[in-house]
């Protein structure tokens, strides 16, 4: 281990540090340990690293360094630190400590050879967002988190009762593809646990949940990294898996169109994120060719940036107003420019525009799809991205930052550290999107690829002016409504859009009467009373044995003694009865 | 017949006229006391130093190392006894002179009955002791539950002793001796055989409280005078069961009588463990319980007969000074029988509570106690033998049986005090009895063979 | 090095003789830390010098019965001696919490928990049956006396059902050893090698062990005694019965079963439902509970379940994860019992609904709680999580239906251990009872933090406890 300081190691490790240092210190510590972690990870050298033992076992290597977990690890590293500067006014000392120990132990997943470590560092992601979570202190947020534990516990343990079953049959620890596997139970319980993280349909209803329960700076640090880590795990064990491709998209429309139908500036993110994980879970059931998981790993990476950038700037909404909703907002543009420019710089590359890392990101993955001549993703990919756009440039943009203010709300000004962090990151989204060539560079496969082409450009322009268009007209309908409107109609406007019309009937009321409630209703209706019945029927059942037992005994003896009456001639009878008695019987005997 | 073996009996029964005549004649305590003691111990001490032992062959009465333990020990308990009623008599009656003579004799009864080897000397050494335990145990004159024991005591008795006379004069119609050698060449499988020896058995288990010749005991046991109650329950079945031991395993040997040893156990376990759940007296729950000990030490009369005494002896010994040593407790407190007198005894008495707690715990049979290793051994070369229901049976109500044992303890343990007086000198017998039942439980090897 | 095992296990028997005889309240305190402390470093370095292969090592032999061929025989071996080091801990612990809550007659108190410990440590270290069952049964008097004389409610029926329950079912100890006497002549361990019985006479037998065993553990639907028990006595007691003496049924299995691999194969799948049901049955029984001593007894109902289906499961890992999950749950239940007990001093109650919004307040409680609860929920790098693996890939091992049942089991463990978390330090607002919660100081924290690290060091290197490995088979000579 000498030639590799493991920088999710020195995260966690450091991380300890963080809630017993003064708040004075505080801070700056953790800026400090995140910016050695992210040094560490951009000078590590490939190769394989490092053994453990573990009962009797020797497992070697366990640490792997290659492209495709470095990539992950810088962009990990980077936005850990990006977060920890976002959070640097803050006086709690829950949040940087479980935003570094999250950072470290997602750097630990992709670093990780064998199965054990990644397990291990897998489940520590889960602790740290529920540390997140809860570290809102609300009603809320506190059963949000629970309901985040179950479900993570329920994909732990399916994960880690297929990585046993998969030891058992290989024999070996290592992981890497399980595509020669395919169709096997455990096959699909790790798929599962994956894609659990992953927050596919129907198994993605925490995401939205918890995310935005969170504080702003706890949703700053959640959602890059569970997400993504676990498209990383997609991306080692399940290349081209086709199954994928169709989650993939129908992940992608179903995210959009309930971010569409969202108030909430961080669950319509947070339902965002979920179309857009789709995006790369697409790419990498695509990823029969190398354009396919390139593609997602490229679209991983930016998506992180531009991801993290909107929440920042969500986040800085909420905390210079106190408001979550877009009903209580607008116009907020001309307090904060800042503010409002670094979030569109987010939007517009999460829309995909030219000269935006988002363009250069996804761009492979729709060309995969193209490639392949897989139709059906293709088009659901592109109808997503209108949504996106009219989701978040148009809807959120607007009725946020530009449209007639709603309410009265006070604001307060940003700490510096919060701008500069929305900063660093508007400026590496452009940055990218402008050199595209230096960061695929980067990129685990090698790829020929050239986003900025003639056509590609105009197609491009084209969706987003068509959709300008269309907002503009529909701007009215468009506005936020406070409620979740059921039967909204402006959805059967769009060109008549059966298809929606279809979703509308079945998956709305499905995603909000069933799935999100659903386990809801499990938990409430049907594991804690089966908690409160066991006890009663101990209670009654149980307890009445021994106390049964022993009014048996009692009864027994009362009356036994009847036999005792005290009278002479009565013990008399029994001895001479008893004396023939046996008489009889012995002589009956021995015949 | 061999006279040379009498003599202990011949020396204490010699003392023991000297003393009713002294004590008649002066009526003072402490003389007649001690003139009983010395006789008692004095047989004790000719058995350990001469320890006559008889040759082989057709005498009367035999004894042999074994035999001869018994009756030391027989003369031992009776010395506490002694004691015991000297603590609890010499001050409500003045015909103590009367009592330890009958008690004196008994106790030769009991010893001869250990010797004997003809089916009269048994009849007359078992009469012998039982007459003095029908006035002893009517002593207290004025006490109606008294006269009521005694009474109850006399006629089952009596019952009892007619059956035997019945079944000797049965043997010796059949056999035309009445000597034990004789009945070793009865016809083993006929139904004669049968019939006489459960006559004769059933004559000795109403000596040995087993049911369905079980009766009389709670009663008279209750109604007794303790010290008496206390030798009711230790020393006849001493006597009882060496003698069986030796007829089964010398005159009954061959006969299948197991069909009949089974049920009486299995019945004197199940009635003298269930019986005594309930009880608040003492006394009566103890009698309960010696109906139940009988029920498990009559098992061993299913083993084979180089077992019989292996497996017997440890269990009596230990037996006698449990029993004695809870009546030493018992005596030691006023009101003793009552149960409720034994609230927080610990409190006032820690060495008393203590053991007593012993006693119990080897009643139960609870290690470390000699109640556990000598019932352990029990069942364990019953099971051995093949008679498994039996054993679990046995181990069944012994585990019932912690109850009301242990009950006691809990209430000597508690913190709400019963009123009472104690009366301490008993203490040292208590204490000496535990501190014996306690040691055989730590140093089994001794004893085991 | 035999001199240093007769000490160990003479000592806390004559510290609680000593203790009986001379009645000095600050002489009884003394001798008392003393005598477990002389057997917990003496153990210690017995345990250290030796290998954990091989039969029993360091015996004491003392000619007892020649009749039946039983000696007084005492050995550490590889599986017995964990648990004597445990045992050793546990008592100091609960020596140390006794004499910090003011108990009445403390030298009677004390003297009995020394002779507890003495019969416990004389169970485990014994080499032949006849042995093993005087310490079972030995084991009970001091164990009720305790339980009646100093705990709360109505001690007495909560005695006497815990002495009912472990006596009655001492039958079928007794049936089996002398079914083993009967069929290979001798009560030895080694004895059991040469079982020449028909298979069905070998499950009658071991049955037999298992209905004894079983009631000590105890398994559902055995467990009655154990609500009463666990919840009237004082804690101290409490954590002593939880952490040590359950465990002795779960040794006995250990000793035994490895010589029934066949009677296994055909019923263990059964057994272990029922150690499964028995681990769900218990983790719902917690699952609602608002009263933490209750919840932390059910929550040791529960995991001892998953030990025994582990060790059942008559795979290598699952034996060896039981020994290793027996010390773990040993430490992690005497933390949390010893955790309630901190409330009640200064609480005055267990209940949870009155506290609430700790998490500021009482920093160090909240971080050794949250790392005891960690280790309980299986989280990795904590010494649970060792066991857990052994336990589960050892029950997959045999049947993967079995398999996932534990896993729902252990989910719904996690479960109620967050609620415990949550209801106590995290709630907001809190409950008037929160504010008379003060910090750990002196020597809470000084116990506190060793568990800490026995949980962390065992979490990092379990095979301190259970060695490589290896083939325990060829251990048991097959």
């Amino acid at each position: 281990m000498s030639d590799f300081i493991h920088p999710g190691l020195v995260l966690i490790l450091g991380s300890f540090l963080i809630p017993v240092l003064p708040s004075t210190v505080r801070n700056a510590y953790s800026v400090f340990i995140g910016t050695v972690a992210f040094f560490l990870c951009i000078t590590a050298s490939p190769g394989m690293y490092g053994s453990i033992n573990i009962f009797g076992l020797d497992i070697s290597p366990t640490i792997r360094v290659d492209k495709l977990s470095l990539l992950f690890s810088y962009i990990f590293s980077f936005i850990g630190l990006m977060g920890l500067v976002y959070c640097y006014h803050v006086k709690d000392s829950l949040q940087p400590f479980a935003g570094a120990l999250y950072t470290g132990a997602s750097i630990g997943v992709s670093f990780a050879h064998d199965v054990v470590s990644f397990y291990l560092f897998w489940e520590l992601l889960s602790v740290c967002a529920v540390l997140l979570i809860w570290s809102q202190r609300t009603k809320e947020s506190v059963e949000a988190g629970f309901r985040y534990i179950l479900v993570h516990i329920a994909g732990g343990l399916s994960l880690f009762a297929g990585i046993l079953l998969f030891v058992k049959k290989s024999g070996t620890f290592e992981f890497a593809s399980f595509m020669s596997y395919s169709g096997e139970p455990f096959w699909w319980l790790i798929l599962i646990g994956f894609v659990l993280c992953a927050a596919a349909p129907p198994l993605h209803a925490w995401l939205p949940d918890a995310y935005p329960a969170a504080t702003i700076y706890g949703s700053v640090f959640l959602n890059p990294f569970t997400t993504k880590a676990a498209v990383y795990a997609l991306i080692r064990g399940f290349p081209g898996a086709e199954v994928l491709v169709y989650l993939g998209s129908v992940m992608a429309v179903y995210g959009v169109i309930y971010a569409l139908l969202e108030n909430n500036l961080r669950r319509l993110l947070s339902y965002h994120i979920v179309s857009q994980v789709g995006y790369m879970v697409a790419g990498v059931g695509l990823g029969v060719i190398n354009l396919g998981l390139n593609g997602s790993a490229s679209h991983a990476f930016n998506h992180i940036l531009y991801k993290c950038l909107l929440f920042m700037s969500a986040g800085a909404v909420i905390y210079a107003t106190g408001k979550e909703k877009m009903t209580d907002l607008g116009g907020f543009g001309r307090y904060a420019p800042f503010t409002a420019l670094s979030f569109f710089v987010g939007a517009f590359s999460i829309a995909g525009f030219p000269f935006t890392n988002g363009f250069i990101g996804k761009s492979p993955i729709i060309s995969a799809a193209g490639e392949v001549g897989n139709v059906f993703a293709y088009i659901l990919l592109n109808v997503a991205t209108c949504g996106t756009i009219i989701s978040i440039i148009c809807k959120m943009g607007y009725y946020t930052f530009f449209s007639e203010k709603k309410t009265n709300y006070e604001v307060t000004p940003l700490p510096i550290n919060m701008k500069i962090s929305m900063a660093v990151l508007s400026i590496l989204c452009i940055g990218i999107g402008v050199l595209p060539q230096l960061f695929y560079a980067y990129l685990p496969f090698p790829m020929d690829y050239e986003p900025y082409t003639v056509q590609h450009i105009i197609d491009t322009l084209g969706i987003f002016s068509f959709t300008f268009l269309v907002f503009a007209i529909f701007l009215k309908k468009l506005s936020p409504k406070a409620k979740i409107n059921l039967d909204l109609d402006w959805p059967y406007r769009i060109g008549g859009r059966l298809f929606i019309r279809g979703l509308d009937k079945t998956v709305v009321p499905a995603e909000y009467n069933f799935v999100n409630i659903l386990w809801r209703k499990i938990l409430h209706d049907g594991v804690f009373p089966m908690g409160d019945r066991t006890e009663s029927y101990e209670k009654k059942k149980l307890d009445r044995i021994s106390i049964f037992s022993a009014n048996l005994s009692k009864i027994l003896s009362d009356n036994l003694s009847r036999i005792q009456t005290g009278r002479i001639h009565d013990y008399a009878i029994y001895m001479i009865v008893g004396i023939i008695v046996c008489l009889v019987i012995a002589l009956y005997m021995f015949k | 017949m061999n006279y040379f073996s009498l003599l202990p009996e011949i020396i204490v029964i010699c003392i023991a006229t000297v003393m009713l005549i002294a004590g008649t004649i002066r009526r003072e305590r402490h003389l007649i006391f001690y003139l009983s003691l010395s006789a008692v111990l004095s047989g004790v001490l000719v058995l350990l130093l001469i320890n006559p032992v008889s040759g082989e062959g057709g005498h009367l009465i035999q004894t042999d190392p074994v035999v001869n333990l018994i009756r030391i020990l027989i003369y031992g308990g009776g010395a506490f006894i002694l004691i015991f009623s000297f603590y609890e008599l010499s001050e409500k009656t003045d015909r103590l002179a009367e009592f330890y003579f009958l008690l004196i004799m008994s106790l030769s009864g009991m010893s001869v009955l250990t010797m004997a080897n003809d089916l009269l000397i048994i009849y007359l050494s078992i009469e012998l002791f039982s007459l003095c335990f029908y006035i002893l145990a009517a002593f207290y004159r004025e006490d109606r539950r008294s006269i009521e024991a005694g009474m109850k005591y006399f006629v089952l008795g009596t019952l009892s002793s007619i059956v035997l006379v019945g079944s000797i004069a049965f043997f010796y119609a059949y056999t035309g001796s009445t000597s034990l050698e004789s009945l070793r060449g009865m016809n083993m499988d006929s139904k004669f055989t049968i019939f006489g020896s459960l006559l004769f058995l059933s004559a000795f288990a109403f000596k040995l409280s087993l049911v369905p010749f079980h009766a009389w005991s709670p009663d008279v046991y209750e109604g007794a005078p303790t010290s008496v109650t206390a030798l009711f329950a230790s020393l006849p079945k001493l006597a009882v069961f060496i003698l069986l031991g030796k007829i089964f395993s010398l005159a009954f040997k061959g006969i299948d009588l197991s069909l009949f040893i089974i049920i009486v156990s299995s019945l004197s376990m199940i009635l003298g463990n269930v019986l005594a759940l309930r009880q608040k007296n003492l006394k009566r729950m103890l009698s309960y319980s010696s109906i139940a000990h009988s029920g498990y030490m009559f098992t061993a009369f299913l083993l084979p007969e180089q077992e019989i005494y292996t497996t017997l002896v440890p269990y009596l010994i230990f037996y006698l000074f449990m029993n004695l040593g809870a009546f030493a407790v018992i005596l030691s407190i006023e009101k003793g029988e009552k149960i409720d007198s034994f609230h927080g005894l610990n409190n006032i008495s820690p060495v008393l509570a203590l053991s007593m707690a012993i006693v119990m715990l080897s009643f139960t049979g609870i290690p470390p106690t000699a109640g556990f290793i000598v019932k352990f051994n029990l069942f364990k070369n019953v099971f051995l033998a093949g008679y498994g229901g039996v054993v679990f049976l046995g181990i069944f109500m012994s585990i019932l049986s912690a109850y009301y044992y242990l009950r006691v303890v809990f209430y000597s343990y508690s913190s709400q005090i019963a009123e009472f007086s104690l009366r301490k000198e008993l203490r040292v017998c208590a204490v000496f009895s535990a501190f014996l039942v306690l040691a055989g439980g730590v140093f089994p090897s001794i004893y085991l063979l | 090095m035999m001199e240093l095992l007769s000490l160990a296990i003479i000592s806390p028997l004559l510290g609680g003789l000593l203790i009986f005889l001379i009645k000095d309240r600050r002489f009884s305190k003394f001798i008392s830390y003393l005598s477990s402390l002389i057997s917990l470093i003496a153990f210690f370095v017995l345990f250290l010098n030796f290998e954990k292969t091989g039969g029993f090592q360091h015996v004491i032999s003392l000619e007892w019965i020649p009749a039946w061929r039983v000696n007084i025989e005492f050995g550490l071996d590889k599986f017995n001696a964990p648990f004597a080091i445990l045992t050793s801990l546990i008592s100091i612990v609960a020596i140390h919490l006794s004499l910090r809550t003011a108990i009445e007659r403390v030298e009677n108190y004390l003297s009995l928990i020394l002779l507890l410990q003495f019969t416990v440590i004389g169970f485990y270290l014994s080499t032949n049956l006849f042995l093993f069952f005087i310490f079972y049964e030995a084991m009970l008097p001091p164990a009720f006396f305790l339980i009646y004389r100093w705990g709360t409610g109505d001690s007495y029926r909560a005695a006497f059902k815990f002495l009912i329950y472990t006596f009655a079912f001492s039958i079928f100890l007794f049936i089996g050893i002398i079914g083993v006497f009967m069929a290979a002549g001798s009560f030895s361990f080694e004895s059991l090698k040469e079982l020449n019985l028909s298979l069905q006479d070998k499950t009658l037998l071991y049955l037999a062990f298992f209905l004894a065993f079983a009631v000590k553990i105890p398994i559902v639907p055995l467990h009655g005694w154990l609500r009463d028990a666990y919840y009237l006595s004082p804690t101290p007691i409490t954590i002593f019965m939880s952490a040590v003496m359950g465990k002795m049924g779960i040794y006995g299995l250990l000793r035994v079963t490895p010589y029934f691999s066949d009677v296994l194969l055909e019923i263990g799948w059964a057994i272990i439902l029922l150690c499964l049901i028995s681990f769900i049955y218990a983790a719902f029984l917690a699952l609602n509970q608002r009263d933490m001593k209750l919840l932390f007894s059910y929550m040791s109902l529960s995991h001892v379940g998953i030990i025994t289906a582990g060790l059942l499961s008559g795979t290598l890992q699952g034996l060896n994860g039981s020994l290793l999950q027996s010390i773990n749950h040993g430490v992690l239940a005497a933390s949390f019992f010893y955790l309630a007990e901190i409330f009640k001093r200064q609480t005055k109650s267990y209940d949870m609904d009155r506290l609430g919004a700790l998490s500021k307040r009482v920093p160090v409680l909240v971080f050794f709680t949250f790392a005891f609860v960690m280790a309980m929920g299986g989280f990795p790098g904590l010494s649970y999580f060792n066991g857990e693996i052994l336990l589960l890939s050892g029950i997959f091992r045999h049947s993967v239906i079995l398999g996932f049942l534990a896993i729902i089991g252990v989910a719904i463990g996690v479960v109620y251990l967050c609620y415990f978390f949550y209801r106590v330090f995290l709630k907001k607002p809190g409950s008037d009872m929160s504010l008379l919660v003060r910090d750990v100081r002196g020597f809470e924290f000084v116990i506190f933090s060793v568990f800490f690290i026995i949980t962390l060091y065992l979490g990092l290197n379990p095979s301190f406890v259970i060695g490589q490995v290896e083939n325990i088979f060829t251990y048991y000579g097959r």
